[in-house]
């Protein structure tokens, strides 16, 4: 499955996220496991777990942190890619 | 006519963890028991609620052993399924205040917390496991073992002719008689690079890890006790600053090491 700029996805029911100072934890029910991201896997998680497409989201990061949007954007789309495979993210119905 | 021969329902393993492809440990369920399994020493089964529990040793286990993990590990094992956070880390306090050290075995802790231990007006709260309590965003700790177990290899250094292979139980000659509030988490780490011991605050996902690490747990199978775990090392994250101190393994730097976590009983207060 290639994600999309304008995919979109929703928080599995078994993920729970929580913030730690700008840092984030994800507990994975199905598998027992955390995973932990920093803080802009946080930013990108906290908005896709929103429903923002990756595009959105690299326009709003390389702004708030002033890097290429190309690159944002494919930085995006593989985090997104392996939190769906993971099981914590589901990619919604177009 | 038909014998009718009781059997023990079938173990589930929901967890084993392996070392050099052999089983060490695992957890899993036998009917609604729950089974802990450590092969060639001993298994565990309790009830679900931790009120009734059995430990089997297995033939040829050292008694000592045996009494250690009744005391410790068992303990922190049924005090998960009761809903209680315990720690794999030795600790020490002095009056009201408390430092939990936890890390892997082999990293030091019952050997700092000993030496710690020789300090004025210090004692020993316990020396494997931690046994905590979260009281509104105070984190208490209470008493839990009164023998400290050091490797051979440390006392030789301190003038014993114990074989360096093997753990020794000694008993501290100060043991804590009451709660303390839990000051600072500290990670230890024995680093080939480092050439003192260097002391840092761990970050948000890294102190998490350190404390997650450290959790004894049982019920590893139910939903609402992952999310009860999650919700409670959080607090516990979000109450205590959480350290890491990387030393060189090198006894001559042992003091200095106990100096910098001893002084956190001021500085994190």
């Amino acid at each position: 499955m290639t994600i999309g700029g304008d995919a979109r996805f929703e928080q599995a029911p078994g993920a729970h996220a929580r913030r730690f100072e700008d840092e984030l934890v994800i507990l994975d029910l199905a598998g027992g496991q955390y995973y932990g991201l920093d803080e802009i896997g946080a930013a990108i998680w906290e908005r896709l777990s929103a429903g923002r497409s990756p595009a959105e989201i690299a326009h709003e990061i390389a702004d708030e942190y002033d890097a290429p949007r190309d690159r944002v954007e494919a930085d995006v789309r593989a985090l997104a890619q392996e939190m769906v495979t993971r099981g914590l993210l589901i990619a919604r119905a177009s | 006519m038909t014998n009718v021969v009781a059997t023990a329902p079938k173990v589930r393993w929901i967890r084993e963890w392996i070392e050099e492809g052999r089983t060490t440990y695992r957890v899993g369920r036998s009917g609604d028991e729950l089974v802990a399994e450590w092969p060639g020493f001993g298994a565990l089964h309790a009830s679900r609620l931790g009120d009734r529990a059995d430990f089997l040793a297995a033939d040829g286990a050292d008694p000592i052993d045996v009494e250690r993990f009744r005391r410790g590990l068992i303990n922190a094992l049924l005090r998960h399924t009761r809903g209680e956070v315990t720690l794999h880390g030795a600790c020490f306090a002095r009056g009201d205040r408390a430092v939990v050290c936890v890390g892997q075995s082999g990293a030091g802790k019952s050997s700092l917390v000993a030496e710690a231990c020789r300090r004025p007006g210090i004692a020993l709260v316990g020396d494997d496991t931690a046994a905590l309590t979260l009281d509104g965003s105070h984190v208490i700790v209470s008493p839990t073992e009164d023998f400290s177990w050091l490797t051979g290899e440390a006392l030789r250094r301190a003038g014993s002719d114990a074989d360096p292979s093997l753990k020794v139980s000694v008993p501290t000659e100060r043991r804590a008689v009451g709660s303390a509030r839990i000051v600072a988490i500290v990670q230890l780490e024995f680093s080939d690079e480092a050439h003192a011991p260097t002391l840092r605050s761990l970050p948000g996902v890294e102190a998490f890890e350190s404390l997650s690490r450290s959790l004894f747990r049982f019920v590893l199978d139910e939903p609402q006790t992952q999310l009860d775990d999650f919700e409670r090392l959080e607090r516990i994250a979000r109450s205590i600053r959480i350290h890491e101190l990387r030393r060189p393994r090198s006894m001559t730097m042992m003091s200095d090491g106990v100096d910098r976590v001893v002084a956190l009983l001021e500085t994190d207060a």
